[in-house]
């Protein structure tokens, strides 16, 4: 071995510090450590200190959290004769060790992240032939002919390129459907699409019958295609021009490679962030993921496929069987697959595509389903610690992956672990003041620091709990379904072009109401039994306050719950390109200040501000990659007099295929937007403004949530007067 | 009300029948000659069935010697006080086969508090675990004295238990505060039992050195007639007899005397030895046999005057009389490597203590508690165990007590049970439920900061409040409903701690002997000059240390303190005498030989001017930017236990002691200079002074106090001054395992905080280092 010496000095540093750690000193000792270890890190955070420091202010968290786990261990389990504290006591402990379990996996994932590949413009040398698949089920035509336009615009020889719509919409079975409405929406669907990818120039292809959903559907695909590179959208996920310069010459550098994965952009906020409002200011929740852990997978070469938005090889592909159907999530399940037959991946840390996520808090939910039973499935089925053919680094990645959607679990028993004692008189985590001072505190502290340390400029404080807790309410009986019934999920899509028109509370946002209320109650027990039981106020205080922590994020859940009314249908992206508007024969200079799907804010030079809503008029532009400028016929829906120039609202009307790619020339061709954008919501605001923040919001949206149950009742209560 | 009548019933009805035994026992003749106590003067009392006491005048000092022998006094102190709603007191008494069979009658004089109701409070005496006098307390007034009879066959040959009992009730009080105030105050020279004169408690075979007994305050006392104490020959022989006496009798209190001249007289609690060859004990005794001028003798024969026996050890030579001394010793002694399962230390409760050296878990019951039921306040009780002078887990150890006990649905959510290790509040369990409970085996976690090596006292304490308490009607301190439960099924239970003996370390010289009690080879001896008060104060200090080591000592005498270099030592003699060397080591200033014990007027001046200074500085203390200082040491202190002088990387030196003018003498102990040995050294400003201050120490409760360096005694309070080591030298006492350094480790630096922090810094920082350099080596390159 090369590296025996660096293992065998590594191995002796940790047993030092396990050593150490499990040495049993007394709580002045601990106090003192655990001061000067928080202090230590608190330094180094503050100086911003990278490299090496990024290490050593980790190895101090872990020091300390393994510390806490020694003792927490050791003196605080209630002893085995009282069942009634031991049993919920020693839940609460599995969960505190399922969560450091979670930590030390995601610590060796993102230890050391790879920093972002440099861009890379492929060109020189024989370029491979691209299929590009693009499954679709029920997705709207306007939809798919954006996407279709786009992957049609990629910056790649035309005779390399075939693009494929691979629809399940509209199989045989479907259209042969002994429900005649269902069987005449799926044979109008089949004509309309069949028309569409006429007038784009690009595959149409369907299949007998809806087998194995979106693994069968793109096995289907892979049988009528030949193309050395499988590029695979989902039908929302509209790929930008450079998408295969970016992503293809990585083929080339490795012929092991099977997969090319790139981080998925949403151009609409998910439930959370429109309810909340943050869209704007804060990073998304998926940016934690493609922004750091799949850098942190990519270091160990076991970064997976995420379904869409990626580049596969199909020498890999045929020698797995193609893609694999046996879990609901076929992309995870997949690559796993390939990793461990030799293959290796590449993450491309660039937004290459934007799409669409679902926009109310149910379907929100109906996909993170999906998610964690397809996990737990593959979990199941291919159990990755002991997959043969995969490196140990690959195995704790693969665990780490899986494992996270365990979190329901812990996440419940959090919840209801301080009502053991506020309402039962439980004492399951026996421990004094003090040392709830010295080692549980110090533990919290040491944890929000390296989670702030790790991921602080994509994940702010307390919105990983916040995330974890609405989806934890009903995904904690979808877990527990997949674990005792493990073939049972079938392959769901997740709808994504819903739109709110009125502000209502979600479908499915009563146990939050519930949970919310218990937790007062619980609040308000915990005050009354502070003053009513002085001899035990340490403990009433210490549990009083985790339950209030608990009531903060559950408040703040009743605003996720709390849809707002949208009234863009369709985000607009913010671009700024020169065009002419045309209006009759008159053409004036102008600028796109920001377009949609649908339509376009034009700041329009030298017009008169009079013209009429829904006149016709035309946009004439260069689109990226093209010689010569084109036209795109829209209609004016508003004006708007800004002094020296008229913004005009507009509203795309395409005629023609080639509108179509005309639009999603001006959406999608440019990724770098997609970047700017992110990076503008991304910065660290440290964990004590990001609390206060935390706070403010959580006041906030428990009012709101509360004043839109006050509001539904008395409009349930109207219904039922009518 | 018709409840309480009965009970005030029964109760007329168990002092009718207890009168009646007390009016068999005012037959027999009450001694009461050499009373110390206040004159006390006693009416009738009018309780009950009429006159059961007889009550007694008594005499100013009227001593008559030959009396005093028929006394087996019991109690070994000045007083004892039973405290406490319930409280009591073993005793062991080691009587001769003849005071077995000849005593007769158990005598105690007893006060009590006023405020204790007699209706309610009783007081039992038990010997050997049978019941023989039970009484209300109520003797308020002054001492009174009862005498309760033995049933024949009660008391054996060898050791018996002698145990007073007592339970108090509170007369209108029905607070956790007014328990404080309840005391019966047993009288221990009016407390013994009475051996018939003629049988006397004489001493007549070797075996009955044990039952030397005690004086009427608690005093143990051997007299050494050594008339050729001049004689370095003599000093080995006496200090290994010393040990074999000290080792024979046990007794808490035992103090030696060296003296040339034989006494006329022995009081009780006295044994008068002659040692010396034939020749120069022949004029003192004229009983001396005549065998002692040809081979060794050891035995008891007529004192010239007084009706008493003298023990003497004699023969031809003094390397015979050293044959006589080992004969004595060895079948009492215990050889090198056996070790020791339990502490013969009976001055509590009359067992003895089990010692505990690692992983142990004992139940109450096999440490002597028994399973009681409690209506009171206030619940006390407790066990003995002894800890091994290479303890080492004063900082980070905890024993657990696996709590088996009950409380009833009255008993007050805010009551408590406590734990007190040595006196010092080690544990707090609250008691939460409204509605009564049974605590099965819960765990108390029990600090092992205040453990010591040798004898430890660990005691159980209830707090119970309830409702009737808070209201108090008048009668409601004396409910017999039990309210609390301690069932002798708790464990106790020790982990596997830290062993490494630490010197220099006081305790553990007084608990167990250490380091002088495993050794191969004999100690240095060092005794300035072979006059009465080295001499007493030598063999006094091996005594109390031979039975602390429950082995006898082997010595050398060293006539010069130089020779000794580097081994184990025992330096005795007055400060001016002490060469410098031997001060330097064990951290006596030097300027001390001098000036300690010359009254110097400034000292007295110099140490106003600091309290008033003190005074000054505990007063402007607010405001001040080093007050704010101190207040946050004392939050520190108070809340989470950590001085600022705590906070330290590593030890500091020792300061060099001078001792101030109100000591009078000192142990100390120190180093050998290569700090491969150890010294120990007694001084004091004169001869006096160091046989007056090593009887004073020898006292138990002092002897138990010994700590740290250097230990001083003063002539006017109670407690040593003592001061504690900040740099210990360790040696290993146990084979060498990692688990056991470990835990040395996790002992050691708990008690250097900082260090540990740096510690654990340091390792952090280096596994950072490591983990990038392991990172950078494995998975994709950056």
């Amino acid at each position: 071995m090369r590296h025996t010496g660096t293992i065998i000095l590594w191995a002796l540093v940790s047993a030092l510090v396990i050593l150490v750690i499990t040495l049993p000193i007394n709580l002045q000792t601990q106090l003192i450590a655990s001061i000067a270890v928080v202090t230590f890190m608190a330094v180094i955070k503050v100086l911003r200190a990278e490299g090496i420091w990024r290490l050593i202010a980790l190895a101090f968290g872990t020091a300390v959290v393994l510390r806490y786990v020694y003792w927490r261990t050791t003196s605080t389990l209630p002893p085995l004769n009282q069942l009634e504290n031991f049993i919920p006591g020693f839940l609460l402990y599995l969960a505190e060790m399922y969560s450091v379990m979670m930590l030390a996996l995601s610590l060796f994932v993102v230890a050391m992240p790879l920093p972002p590949r440099k861009s890379r413009a492929a060109g020189g040398g024989p370029l491979p032939s691209v299929d590009v698949f693009v499954p679709s089920y029920n997705e709207d035509t306007a939809l798919l002919a954006n996407t279709l336009a786009a992957a049609k615009a990629m910056d790649y020889p035309a005779d390399k390129l075939t693009i494929w719509l691979l629809d399940d919409g509209g199989t045989e079975q479907k259209r042969n459907a002994a429900a005649v409405i269902e069987a005449q929406t799926a044979t109008a669907r089949h004509r309309e699409l069949q028309a569409l990818c006429r007038d784009l120039d690009v595959n149409y292809l369907t299949r007998a019958r809806n087998e194995h959903a979106k693994a069968g559907n793109m096995n289907n695909g892979m049988q009528h295609s030949t193309g050395e590179l499988i590029a695979v959208f989902d039908a929302d996920h509209a790929p930008a021009r450079d998408f295969l310069r970016e992503t293809v010459g990585y083929f080339a550098d490795d012929p092991k490679l099977f997969l090319v994965q790139t981080p998925h952009f949403f151009l609409n906020p998910d439930p959370l962030e429109r309810n909340l409002r943050t869209f704007e200011t804060m990073p998304s929740e998926n940016e934690m993921f493609y922004g750091i852990i799949q850098r942190g997978l990519d270091k160990w070469n076991a970064a997976f496929f995420c379904g869409s938005a990626a580049l596969l090889s199909r020498r890999a592909l045929n020698e797995a069987g193609g893609f694999s159907g046996l879990s609901i999530t076929e992309d995870c399940e997949t690559a796993l697959a390939l990793h461990s037959r030799g293959w290796n991946s590449v993450y491309v840390d660039k937004p290459l595509i934007a799409g669409l996520q679902p926009a109310t808090f149910a379907s929100f939910i109906g996909q993170r389903s999906r998610w964690a039973q397809g996990m737990m499935q593959i979990l199941r089925f291919r159990f990755p610690l002991f997959k043969r053919g995969l490196s140990l680094p690959q195995r704790l990645c693969y665990m780490s992956s899986m494992l996270f959607w365990l979190f329901p679990f812990p996440r419940t028993i959090f919840l209801f672990a301080p009502l053991f004692y506020l309402f039962f008189d439980l004492e399951i985590f026996t421990a004094s003041g003090g040392e709830f001072l010295g080692y549980t505190l110090a533990y919290m502290l040491v944890n929000l620091m390296m989670q702030n340390y790790l991921y602080g400029s994509f994940r702010w404080p307390w919105i990983s709990e916040l995330y974890e807790y609405v989806q934890s309410v009903h995904l904690l009986p979808a877990v527990v379904s997949v674990m005792l019934n493990p073939t049972k999920p079938t392959f769901k899509v997740t709808a994504k072009d819903e739109s709110i028109k009125v502000s209502r509370l979600s479908e499915i946002s009563r146990p939050f109401f519930v949970i919310f209320g218990i937790l007062f109650i619980a609040f308000l027990m915990s005050i009354y039994r502070f003053y009513s039981e002085p001899y035990k106020a340490d403990v009433t205080f210490v549990v009083g306050g985790w339950n209030l922590l608990n009531l903060i994020i559950a408040g703040c859940a009743l605003g996720v719950v709390s849809e707002r009314s949208e009234r863009a249908s369709s985000r607009r992206v913010t671009v700024k390109r020169r065009c002419t508007f045309i209006i009759g024969e008159r053409e004036y200079p102008s600028t796109l200040e920001n377009v949609s799907a649908n339509g376009a804010r034009v700041q329009v030079f030298g017009l008169e501000p009079d013209i009429a809503v829904g006149e016709n008029c035309f946009l004439r532009f260069m689109p990226y990659g093209s010689e010569q400028e084109e036209t795109l016929p829209v209609d004016v829906r508003n004006v708007e007099n800004l002094g020296s120039v008229v913004a005009v609202g507009c509203r795309f009307m395409p005629q023609a295929a080639r509108h179509h790619s005309l639009v999603a020339d001006l959406i999608f061709a440019n990724s770098n937007q997609w970047s700017d954008f992110q990076v503008s919501r991304r910065y660290n605001p440290g964990l004590f403004r990001g609390s206060l923040w935390f706070l403010g919001i959580a006041v906030y949206q428990t009012s709101r949530g509360l004043l839109y149950l006050v509001r539904s009742m008395r409009g349930g209560r109207k219904g039922e007067a009518a | 009300m018709s409840v309480r009548a009965k009970a005030a019933l029964v109760g007329l009805a168990v002092s009718l029948a207890a009168s009646v035994a007390f009016a068999q026992e005012g037959a027999t003749p009450f001694d009461m000659s050499g009373e110390r106590g206040p004159t006390v003067e006693k009416t009738p009392e009018q309780s009950g069935g009429g006159a059961t006491v007889k009550d007694v005048k008594v005499p100013e000092k009227k001593a008559v010697a030959t009396d005093l022998g028929t006394r087996r006094y019991i109690i070994p102190a000045k007083s004892l006080l039973l405290e406490g709603e319930t409280a009591g007191h073993s005793f062991p008494v080691f009587l001769t086969p003849q005071q077995a069979g000849g005593a007769t009658s158990i005598s105690l004089g007893y006060s009590n508090a006023v405020v204790v109701a007699p209706e309610s409070s009783r007081l039992t005496v038990v010997v050997n675990d049978v019941m023989v006098g039970e009484m209300p307390v109520q003797s308020a007034e002054g001492t009174k004295d009862i005498r309760f009879d033995l049933p024949p066959g009660l008391l054996r040959p060898g050791v018996n238990r002698v145990s007073f009992n007592a339970i108090h009730r509170h007369r209108t009080d029905c607070t956790i505060r007014s328990t404080y105030d309840l005391w019966t105050a047993l009288d221990p020279a009016r407390t013994y039992l009475t051996v018939p004169a003629d049988t006397s408690g004489r001493l007549l075979t070797t075996d009955d050195i044990a039952a030397i007994g005690l004086g009427p305050t608690g005093q143990t006392k051997f007299v050494m007639v050594v008339p050729e104490m001049g004689q370095p020959a003599s000093t080995n022989a006496l200090m290994r007899l010393s040990q074999g006496l000290a080792l024979m009798a046990k007794m808490p209190n035992q103090t030696f005397a060296v003296a040339e001249a034989l006494p006329a007289t022995a009081a009780a609690g006295e044994l008068t030895v002659l040692v010396g060859t034939a020749g120069d004990l022949a004029p003192l005794l004229p009983a001396l046999p005549a065998t002692a001028r040809t081979s060794a003798v050891a035995t008891f024969v007529d004192a010239p005057a007084g009706d008493r026996k003298v023990f003497v050890v004699s023969g031809p030579d003094w390397p015979s009389i050293e044959g006589a001394v080992e004969g004595m010793v060895s079948p009492i002694d215990r050889p090198l490597g056996v070790t020791r399962e339990a502490l013969s230390v009976r001055q509590r409760n009359a067992s003895e203590m089990p010692l505990l050296t690692g992983a142990t878990t004992r139940t109450l019951a096999s440490f002597g508690a028994r399973t009681s039921e409690f209506s009171g306040r206030r619940f006390r009780t407790g066990f003995d165990l002894g800890i091994p002078s290479d303890f080492y887990a004063d900082a980070y150890g905890e024993a657990t007590l696996l709590l088996d006990a009950a409380y009833s649905p009255e008993v007050l959510p805010g009551s408590h049970v406590d734990i007190y290790v040595n006196g010092n509040i080690a544990s707090t369990v609250p008691i939460t439920n409204r509605n009564g409970g049974i605590f099965r085996h819960l765990p108390i976690r029990v600090t092992m900061r205040h453990f010591r090596p040798g004898p430890n006292r660990i005691d159980i304490e209830a707090v119970l409040m309830t409702q009737a308490d808070r209201v108090c009607a008048p009668g409601a301190s004396a409910l017999e409903e039990p309210r609390f439960a301690l069932f002798d099924t708790s464990e106790f239970r020790t982990p596997r701690f830290a062993r490494i003996g630490q010197l220099p370390n006081l305790s553990a010289l007084s608990g167990t002997g250490f380091p002088y009690n495993g050794q191969v080879d004999p100690i240095a001896l060092y005794l300035d000059r072979l006059d009465t008060a080295t001499l007493s104060t030598g063999a006094t200090f091996l005594g109390k240390l031979a039975v602390s080591s429950g082995r006898a000592l082997q010595i050398r005498p060293e006539a010069s303190a130089l020779a000794i270099g580097e081994r184990n030592a025992i330096l005795i003699g007055t400060i001016s005498q002490l060469p410098p060397l031997v001060l330097g080591q064990t951290h006596i200033a030097a300027e001390s030989a001098s000036s300690w014990g010359a009254q110097v007027a400034g000292e007295g001046r110099k140490e106003a001017t600091r309290e008033t200074f003190d005074s000054w500085q505990s007063r402007v203390r607010e405001g001040s930017w080093n007050g704010q200082i101190s207040a946050l040491e004392t939050w520190l202190q108070d809340t989470l236990d950590i001085s600022i002088s705590s906070l330290r990387l590593l030890p500091g030196d020792e300061a060099p002691i001078e001792p101030p003018d109100t000591a009078r003498f000192f142990i100390a102990q120190g180093d050998s200079p290569e700090r491969t040995a150890t010294w120990t050294v007694l001084s004091a400003p004169t001869g006096t002074d160091l046989e007056g201050g090593m009887t004073a120490v020898a006292q138990d409760p002092r002897w138990q106090q010994l700590d740290g360096y250097v230990s001083l005694d003063s002539r006017n309070t109670e407690a040593l001054d003592t001061r504690a080591v900040s740099r210990t030298r360790f040696v290993a006492t146990q084979p060498w395992t990692f688990a056991n350094m470990r835990l040395v480790a996790a002992n050691w630096l708990s008690s250097n905080i900082l260090a540990y922090a740096a510690v654990f810094c340091v390792l952090s920082i280096l596994l950072g280092i490591a983990t990038s350099g392991l990172l950078r080596r494995f998975g994709r390159e950056s």
